[in-house]
């Protein structure tokens, strides 16, 4: 049995060895932690693009995001020798991530910007984006009009609550679970469930998808 | 909603959220509520939507920029020793003399050591792959920031690395692409530094700071050698198999000799010297190596903001596209935070060619000079300005922005072009042949040597 268990632990070693066998979030937190650079590589390699796009999905800018998706990195780097939570890389990374595109947005709300945001409409003005997205792809133009969809979408996101962002964008952007999300917001899956349905309420609102009763 | 089925049951209900029995409960109401049956239609189209919204790229130069940052950081965060700590508070003084004692020698002998230690270049960033063949273990190891670099070691780059290398107060370095680059000779123990490089094959990027006066730096290609005294250049080096060197050069002059003839190379020139053959005369750099060689202007650590237009006849048409604008600037800043984060709009708008975007940031740019005034960057500003103006298709304002840098800079060292792009939109935009041969004038009469004023002397 112990030389079944020496076998197992030689192979994955040896697998590792190989980059046959990639190791959990936890481990290469773990190694990173005890100084490794290459572990630390590719946690960021892994991460960076999902955090760009969660920052810049909450703050609409998508310079700044880059921004402060590189300190949320530089933190993360910093900060490893705290990380002692077993399975939560990931949502420490987001919740850093979070923490600093709150703060970047709390900031800039300090100071009076010219916004060169319109007014929320479709292209056409009378046209509801309920039809722009149920006529998607039938057009000849469906790229523009993708990218229409997506730019309407995002103005909507950026009128929404943070709470009511960052659940929107973990769960039906970023397609994480009630549980992860939970585990990146700090609150119970319940909470996830009932917030997320707020602001599918709100940004359905905000965007008029909804015929109200 | 008025019904028994609310708006958070709908949404629990897309995400298979619920038990089967209040799943039935909703599926049974949907059947005979519309406004539900709609409601739930246009959730899930939102739903769907926002899941197919697009996963936007890093930029490219991301990773670049993050090691930088955080290289940055760590230095700064380094932990500081502090004397008390040496004190030793409880041991007997007798012991603490002689630990004194033993320590002063070691620190006078260590800081010497430290002092040339410090001096050796030191490997800054390593974007992708490379290794590095250390001459005192000697080994291959993986090449990775901060490693100190001595004579005889040896990079070697796959392709699309990039490579940082500082020297302190000399020069910045960066190795492209795929490269077998070694340090045949440094000697880093007096003011003046001597480092040969041998190019077996790669790109090599050089910027030396102005405390590089003094020191020298040679370079060894199979098929010439060069002597580079304080100046900005490139030099890309083809595989063993051709050996062939192409050098261009950004600021200052290089001395380029192969089978016994030198050629010297000045800035916005580039030579090429074929294996076996005599370097070329010295020609001007095309728009793709001109293009190559701007990256010079992300090395090092000169404070400064570059209007980046070339010396050859064409600037004028650079300017207008408009030219890319870089800042560069060392601790403490001098160049607002502002200003910064405006230029970073610019770029990417010119970038995407998005012109809403560009009239925004215009406007930002305009307020941003008049609330911090600097005589340096101004007539740079100003100059962009109008370049921007005539981009975006105002054509009057653009020639007002030259004008002015004409008028106000008569002596900064683009004015000649400013005055030559007023002539050329005066013609050829604003169809104003009175306006225009008027600027030619005025340009003849203030600029007459000036690389700008050569085609209307001919």
């Amino acid at each position: 049995m112990e030389f079944l268990t020496l076998f197992c632990v030689l192979l994955i070693g040896s697998l590792k060895a190989k980059g046959l066998f990639s190791s959990s979030d936890d481990e290469l937190a773990l190694e990173a932690k005890n100084g490794s650079r290459a572990a630390f590589d590719k946690l960021y390699d892994k991460y960076k693009r999902p955090i760009i796009n969660y920052i810049y999905r909450y703050i609409g800018d998508l310079s700044h995001a880059e921004e402060l998706a590189q300190e949320a990195f530089i933190r993360v780097y910093t900060n490893i020798d705290r990380y002692i939570e077993k399975g939560k890389f990931s949502s420490w990374v987001y919740t850093i991530a979070g923490n600093l595109a709150k703060n970047f947005l709390r900031d800039k709300s300090r100071f009076t910007e010219i916004s060169i945001d319109k007014e929320i409409q479709g292209p056409e003005g009378e046209v509801s984006l309920l039809d722009l997205i149920a006529d998607k792809g039938r057009t000849p133009q469906e790229e523009t009009q993708k990218e229409e969809i997506d730019k309407i979408i995002q103005q909507g996101i950026n009128k929404l609550k943070p709470k009511h962002k960052e659940v929107i964008i973990l769960c039906d952007i970023q397609g994480l679970s009630y549980e992860e999300a939970a585990k990146v917001l700090k609150c119970p899956s319940a909470t996830v469930g009932s917030r997320l349905s707020r602001a599918r309420e709100y940004l359905a609102g905000i965007l008029k998808v909804l015929n109200k009763k | 909603m008025t019904c028994k089925v609310n708006f958070k049951d709908l949404s629990r209900y897309i995400d298979g959220a619920q038990d089967m029995r209040q799943k039935e409960r909703i599926e049974s109401h949907l059947k005979i509520c519309p406004d539900c049956a709609k409601a739930l239609e246009g959730l899930s189209l939102l739903k769907q939507s926002l899941s197919e919204m697009p996963v936007v790229k890093e930029s490219q130069d991301f990773d670049f920029a993050f090691n930088q940052k955080l290289n940055e950081r760590l230095q700064k965060e380094a932990p500081v020793w502090q004397i008390k700590d040496i004190f030793m508070p409880r041991v007997p003084i007798l012991v603490r003399v002689a630990a004194l004692l033993i320590l002063s020698i070691s620190v006078t002998l260590g800081s010497y050591n430290y002092y040339i230690y410090n001096q050796l270049p030191f490997v800054e960033t390593v974007s992708g792959n490379a290794r590095l063949y250390k001459a005192d273990s000697p080994n291959w190891i993986a090449l990775a920031p901060n490693a100190r670099l001595k004579e005889n070691d040896r990079i070697e780059s796959a392709q699309g690395t990039i490579i940082n290398i500082i020297s302190r107060g000399k020069y910045a370095a960066r190795i492209k692409e795929a490269s077998d680059i070694k340090i045949a000779k440094l000697d880093a123990r007096h003011k003046n530094h001597f480092t040969e490089f041998d190019i077996k094959y790669g790109k090599l990027l050089v910027n030396t700071k102005e405390t590089f006066k003094g020191s020298t730096m040679a370079l060894k290609s199979p098929s010439c050698q060069a002597k580079v005294v304080g100046t900005a250049f490139a030099i890309d080096v083809d595989k063993p198999s051709s050996g062939n060197t192409w050098l261009g050069v950004l600021e200052g002059r290089v001395r380029v000799t192969s089978q016994g003839e030198d050629v010297y190379v000045d800035a916005g020139q580039k030579t090429e010297v074929k294996f076996g053959n005599v370097p070329d005369m010295p020609t001007l750099l095309s728009d793709d190596e001109w293009n190559f060689i701007q990256e010079l202007y992300q090395l090092g650590e000169k404070p400064q903001v570059v209007l980046l237009v070339s010396t050859g006849e064409t600037r004028v048409d650079e300017l207008l596209k408009p030219a890319p604008l870089y800042i560069l600037d060392a601790s403490p800043r001098t160049i607002p935070r502002e200003l910064e984060a405006i230029i970073n709009i610019i770029n990417k708008a010119i970038e995407r060619n998005d012109i809403e975007t560009h009239k925004f940031a215009i406007e930002r740019f305009q307020a941003l000079i008049q609330k911090h005034p600097n005589p340096k960057y101004n007539p740079q500003f100003i100059m962009f300005i109008g370049s921007y103006y005539y981009y975006i298709g105002d054509y009057e304002k653009a020639v007002e922005s030259f004008d002015r840098v004409v008028s106000e800079y008569p002596d900064y060292v683009l004015s000649s072009l400013a005055q030559r792009a007023v002539a050329e939109i005066c013609k050829n935009n604003l169809k104003d042949k009175n306006r225009a041969d008027e600027a030619v004038k005025k340009l003849l009469q203030k600029y007459p040597d000036s690389v700008d004023s050569k085609k209307f002397m001919e």
